[in-house]
């Protein structure tokens, strides 16, 4: 037998006597339920509650439940305005559809993820797609690529990713030390900067991926406000040049001409912003020389929140999301309103 | 099924639940191997296929090796086994490299050809199984091992789930004398495999996926050229991440075999305080360079025939060893790099191995020091995407780049995290953490026993593969 470096005799693991492992692993279990329901207790205390992490496996999974639903899904797309102003039972009760699944990311951008729908001949539903004109018409090939570990998740997405979803899950909806916002580096971050982590007025997530904005809990608005009206003034944007818009156009009709060959329907739609966002948003991005090219480029249905009388009313306390009692109300309308325009079959009582 | 994931939290206590329950020896077999299946299947059902291929094929081959004395015959035997194992290893791991290169040879020839990438899913710990059921026909081939006389423990020796996907790579002959006899822990067995659990999971949650990957993963990641200061932290926190990775893998896997009441073998030996190469491939992946020594080396002629004949042995067998770890020129870079120093170090020793001077302790502290360091630059073609990538990487790390693009806090997280392990690599180098921990008093043990427990809940991980999956 030629010599490995295993040896079955005595010394190997688990041979050393003389410990007390009963005793030791009691004072260890001790030392972990006192000091892990102080760091618990501490945070708690700081405001901060437990809720579902929103990462890649999350998304995975409502992707995956997104083929699953067949002729009946309807999947919602776009950045974290999608997230948080449209509200699942609301939408769904105005609409008469099944509860839509949410694939609509913090800051991610809409077209990727219609491509990846798109593609899929196991996707045959409807897409309803937020048209953020800072994502959607802006020249940023690196957000193209920030949703491929979501894509890698649904890819390589199985049974067993489905329990393991599940199981972080529920330590997530336990623990606040589970949240991303008290991981290691923004807590090495907020140390360097000497100052306490601040819980998030949107950091809420429901298991389907829906995010809520308590804006109870969002003490110094205003201020917030002018930063980032001060943070937008000095920002120059790659606003999409002419050449690379057309090309985008035509690849979104692609897209839609692909969903709509399967039986599925997509619907473009632009949400409300307010104040500082809507100025910037107005500056950078005109209305003409954008959404109105692509509401005449596409066999889409669209809708700008500008044209509706009762869509135009709402307006996001931050620039960018609504509240979540406004968002719920927000949903209503427009569920409402995708029924008047023939897209969603409207309630049947 | 990652070892750092809930899933495997809930699988194994049932596993080891069901494993002391007084059932029969052969019931409590079945049900590990079962069990194996299933911790397989979590990943990707279909490809358990392959397993029952590997186990079928060497089962059948071991056996006709052993009962057939014609030289002709077993050559052909043990050619079925080598054939079926590397074919499919070769098929899903390296038919995309080898259409790459072949496309790339044919468009400098003037041809026009571009097929489509091929779509193969590289089934998980295939590298690893391969090669360990390999050993087993392999071994009976040379008369060094017997065929196993069950069915079920050969296919436990195949699939035995704590060290299915990434080793250590066991030998029949070790393992399946495991099997003969009932094996259920002892308090010490289960007292010590929990703790290596913790601490492997420890090493891989905390200190490699949070403390080190992100530094890495930036620098490596970096659109444009790194400043030097970043590209070294970056090195070093690659090069604490993939010991830290692989090391608590294989410390999970040696930890979950001994609370079920089975001995792996030792796969990493405080590598990063070794004096010289050969001595850091006796302790970095210990079941690799034992298993490449053993049956590519050796059978190659290893060093019976010759100074040079032995360089060129040594050559090939880390050049495919580099090969084995990943289907990419800068694994092949990376394990040539390797035999070069071994065969430097070989030439060294013979030509001034008598001087005083490379007996001193200065001279001893020195080659700790260099060692690590050459690994450490060796690294960069390891995790480059691209050969360009690494050499420009190593080509900052000895300019002046004064630009930095790492916070101060991530530059000391890897100075202090680097700084401590090396300390400890080199205060365990002749003793291991066994007998160091059984002989600490029950205080010292019950926060040393919370404390990777207490960070594993303060960090939010998002479950990172071990690296060595990939493999």
């Amino acid at each position: 037998m030629p010599s490995s470096t295993f040896n079955s005799d005595p010394s190997g693991p688990g041979s050393e006597t003389g410990t007390n492992w009963r005793a030791s692993y009691v004072l260890a279990f001790v030392m972990v339920v006192a000091c892990v329901g102080s760091w618990e207790g501490y945070w708690r205390d700081h405001g901060f509650e437990p809720s579902v992490t929103d990462d890649a496996g999350l998304w995975g999974l409502a992707r995956h439940n997104a083929n699953v639903l067949g002729e009946d899904a309807v999947v919602l797309v776009g950045s974290s305005r999608m997230q948080m102003d449209v509200q699942r039972d609301a939408f769904a009760h105005a609409t008469g559809w099944a509860p839509a699944v949410q694939l609509a990311v913090v800051r991610g951008p809409s077209v990727p993820v219609l491509e990846n729908l798109a593609n899929d001949p196991g996707f045959v539903g409807t897409v309803i797609c937020e048209v953020n004109p800072v994502l959607f018409f802006a020249d940023t090939p690196n957000i193209d690529h920030m949703l491929d570990a979501h894509f890698e998740a649904f890819r390589t997405f199985s049974y067993g990713s489905h329990v393991e979803q599940r199981l972080s899950m529920s330590f997530q909806q336990r623990f606040v030390t589970r949240l991303p916002d008290l991981a290691y580096e923004p807590l090495r971050e907020s140390w360097e900067a000497g100052r306490l982590p601040l819980p998030s007025y949107n950091a809420f997530i429901t298991e389907d991926r829906y995010r809520f904005g308590d804006y109870d809990k969002f003490g110094h608005l205003r201020w917030a406000n002018k930063r980032i009206a001060r943070l937008l003034r000095n920002t120059i944007p790659k606003v999409m040049p002419p050449s690379a818009f057309a090309k985008r156009l035509r690849h979104v009709n692609a897209l839609v001409e692909l969903i709509h060959a399967r039986g599925g329907d997509v619907v473009f739609i632009h949400l409300p912003s307010s104040n500082h966002v809507l100025k910037y948003e107005h500056e950078w991005w005109g209305r003409s020389e954008f959404w109105d090219k692509l509401v005449a480029a596409t066999d889409a249905t669209t809708i700008h929140y500008e044209d509706d009388p009762v869509l135009a009313r709402f307006s996001p306390p931050d620039g960018d999301h609504l509240g979540r009692m406004r968002a719920e109300e927000f949903s209503l309308r427009l569920g409402e309103l995708l029924v008047k325009k023939g897209v969603a079959p409207g309630r049947s009582d | 099924m990652l070892f750092n994931s809930f899933t495997f939290l809930v699988f194994f206590a049932i596993v080891l639940l069901i494993h002391r329950i007084p059932f029969s020896w052969t019931q409590k077999k079945i049900h590990l191997l079962l069990a194996s299946y299933l911790f397989y299947a979590a990943w990707n059902p279909p490809f358990v296929v392959l397993l029952w291929i590997s186990t079928a094929v060497d089962w059948l081959v071991g056996r006709r090796l052993h009962a057939s004395d014609d030289k002709g015959t077993r050559k052909r035997w043990v050619a079925v086994s080598l054939a079926v194992n590397l074919g499919l290893l070769g098929y899903f791991k390296y038919a995309g490299f080898v259409l790459e290169n072949f496309v790339w040879l044919v468009q400098r020839l003037g041809f026009d050809y571009s097929p489509a990438a091929p779509n193969i899913i590289l089934p998980l710990g295939i590298s690893f199984y391969t090669f360990q059921t390999l050993s087993y026909t392999l071994s009976i081939y040379r008369r060094d091992g017997e065929p196993a006389d069950s069915r079920i423990d050969f296919a436990l020796f195949v699939t035995f789930f704590p060290q299915l996907v990434a080793g250590p790579i066991v030998r029949a002959t070790d393992f399946i004398v495991q099997l003969a006899t009932p094996k259920q822990a002892d308090a010490q067995q289960l007292g010590w495999g929990l703790a290596m659990m913790n601490f492997g999971i420890f090493q891989k949650v905390v200190l490699s996926d949070t403390l080190l990957a992100p530094v890495a993963d930036k620098v490596f990641g970096f659109p444009r050229i790194a400043g030097t200061v970043d590209a070294w932290i970056g090195s070093l926190a690659f090069s604490g991440q993939i010991f830290f990775d692989f090391a608590g893998y294989s410390s999970c896997a040696i930890g979950a075999a001994l609370c079920l009441g089975f001995v792996l073998p030792e796969n990493f030996r405080c590598p990063y305080a070794s004096l010289g190469f050969s001595d850091f491939w006796r302790r970095w992946h210990i079941s690799l360079s034992t298993w490449l020594r053993d049956y590519l080396y050796i059978s190659m002629g290893g060093n019976r025939a010759g100074a040079v004949r032995t360089y060129i042995n040594l050559a090939a067998t880390m050049l495919l060893g580099g090969l084995w770890h990943g289907a990419s020129w800068t694994f092949v870079v990376w394990g040539g790099l390797h035999g070069f120093y071994l065969i430097v170090e070989r030439v060294l020793k013979a030509q001034l191995g008598g001087v005083a001077l490379f007996h001193t302790a200065a001279f001893k502290i020195f080659s700790y020091g260099s060692t690590f360091v050459v690994v450490t630059l060796t690294w960069v073609f390891f995790r480059a995407e691209t050969f360009a990538q690494a050499t420009t990487l190593l080509a900052t790390m000895f300019a002046n780049v004064p630009r930095s693009e790492l916070s101060s806090g991530q530059v000391n997280t890897v100075l202090v995290v680097v700084g401590v392990m090396l300390i400890a690599q080199l205060s365990l180098r002749n003793t291991d953490l066994e007998r160091v921990f059984s002989r600490l008093p029950v205080w010292v043990k019950g926060p040393l026993l919370a404390f990777p427990t207490l960070c594993l809940f303060a960090v939010p991980g998002d479950n990172r593969a071990f690296i060595y999956f990939q493999f």
